[in-house]
């Protein structure tokens, strides 16, 4: 059984990254759990159990988080923000300012998705998994990934629709707010039907 | 056609970001074609995909790069060191190696006497953020009535900022040391997610800055990062005396910005 290779680690810290960014809806928080998640990995020798070197990566980092919610949760909450305001210190250079704030628009729309579709997205469209190894890092069916990966997407694109102004009167269906995202299953029938279906 | 909705959902992601397999392709796009509502639900998944795509051009904060790429290095050189370690004993008798390590021994000790007459010298800043990982052993300190960007705590003249509100970062405890016969006085701050920081104040001249560590010019002031993790220490001198934050889980990256918070 193959083991991880210390040395190819750093390769997989950008999207490593944007991953944490998008689960944590913080890029400071994401700083943290990377920085966790590799002292995690290079704690002791791994292996990879039939998974490339980024899947195992991206099955620690969803652990880490995971693991760190639940103490969050046990704990009182003082502050429901965090150090986001904080002027950076190490600003990335030739990043524009209105690309930073798209970049931390969308950041926000997948962390307020449910946890189901926004682990599926952030496989796949942040990670780059594919969706048999997102099936797997989500103990679940190829399937149910790409339908959740289209909720998400949905969801994702109406909530930015819906923070930003309309310049067009383009008047699109209204976005649920977090709480009202739909919680039926993927087997459920879904709760708006097909045009083509209900048409003879 | 006679797929599920559901089916179709799964086809039209697999679609829009490219691997749906091609013989599916032709009969979903037909069918999108002729149905309003699957291509605008097509038309939704591809506008994400290229939202989310865009994100590919965030990078890692340099920082936190530097801090995986030394903890890997670091990693890699201690099994390397291991190997070396191993293989070298082998080849080396056992009382060769007693000798050498009592001749080491007597030598540190005599350059320590002769350079520092005896007497205690200044602890490094490395010793010194020790007291930052231990148990705080005071209460945690109150907020400035007079200025809410401080607690009511001081150590050698120098306030401890408050953290707590936004930030996040409460105080949680305070402890004193005693270190190379410094007074080294240090503030607890912890987090919701139960992670700690320890903001030590070394009392007397400001300690030598070790070598070899990353520098951020802020405001004025030179921050030093003196590991970048396990734990993450940043260093500065503040009023000629050294601080140092001190922190296991937290990344230099949110030292650095809470080291470097405005004050009033």
């Amino acid at each position: 059984m193959p083991a991880l290779d210390p040395e190819s680690l750093p390769r997989h810290l950008d999207r490593l990254y944007r991953a944490a960014w998008a689960l944590c809806g913080s890029p400071h928080e994401a700083e943290d759990l990377v920085q966790e998640t590799f002292a995690r990995v290079l704690a002791r020798p791994r292996l990879l159990r039939g998974q490339d070197e980024l899947a195992y990566l991206m099955t620690v980092l969803r652990n880490t988080f995971l693991t760190d919610r639940r103490t969050a949760t046990r704990r009182p909450r003082v502050s429901s923000t965090t150090i986001d305001e904080i002027e950076p210190v190490d600003p990335r250079g030739g990043e524009r300012p209105e690309e930073a704030l798209q970049a931390q628009e969308v950041f926000t729309a997948i962390a307020g998705l449910p946890e189901r579709y926004r682990l599926a997205l952030i496989a796949c469209d942040i990670a780059g998994l594919s969706h048999r190894e997102a099936a797997r890092l989500l103990d679940t069916k190829e399937a149910t990934v790409a339908t959740r990966l289209f909720r998400a997407r949905q969801f994702v694109v109406h909530a930015l629709e819906s923070s930003s102004p309309s310049k067009d009167g383009d008047a699109r269906e209204e976005v649920p707010a977090r709480e009202d995202l739909p919680a039926r299953r993927e087997d459920e029938p879904p709760a708006r039907r097909l045009r083509s279906e209900s048409t003879p | 056609m006679t797929r599920e909705p559901e089916d179709i959902h799964a086809a039209l992601a697999a679609l829009a970001d490219g691997t749906l397999p091609e013989e599916l392709r032709e009969s979903l796009l037909a069918r999108v074609a002729e149905t309003p509502e699957l291509a605008a639900e097509l038309e939704d998944q591809r506008r994400a995909v290229m939202l989310v795509g865009s994100l590919e051009r965030i990078e890692t904060p340099t920082l936190l790069r530097r801090s995986i790429e030394l903890a890997v290095a670091g990693d890699t050189a201690t099994t390397g060191g291991e190997r070396r370690s191993r293989s070298r004993s082998v080849r080396l008798p056992s009382r060769l190696i007693a000798g050498v390590a009592i001749a080491a021994a007597v030598v540190v000790v005599l350059v320590l006497v002769l350079t520092t007459g005896g007497g205690t010298s200044a602890p490094t800043v490395l010793q010194a953020s020790d007291a930052g990982l231990r148990s705080a052993t005071g209460a945690a300190p109150a907020e400035n009535p007079h200025n809410p960007h401080l607690l009511a705590a001081s150590a050698v003249g120098i306030s401890y900022p408050y953290w707590g509100g936004r930030l996040g970062w409460n105080a949680a405890g305070t402890r004193t040391d005693t270190v190379g016969g410094r007074t080294v006085t240090t503030v607890f701050y912890a987090n919701s997610r139960s992670r700690r920081i320890g903001y030590s104040i070394v009392a007397g001249p400001a300690l030598a800055i070790p070598s070899g560590g990353t520098t951020v010019e802020h405001g004025g002031v030179s921050f030093h990062v003196i590991s970048h993790a396990s734990p993450a220490i940043v260093t500065w001198r503040e009023a000629g005396h050294t601080c140092i934050l001190t922190a296991r889980g937290v990344s230099i990256g949110t030292l650095m910005r809470l080291a470097t918070w405005r004050r009033a």
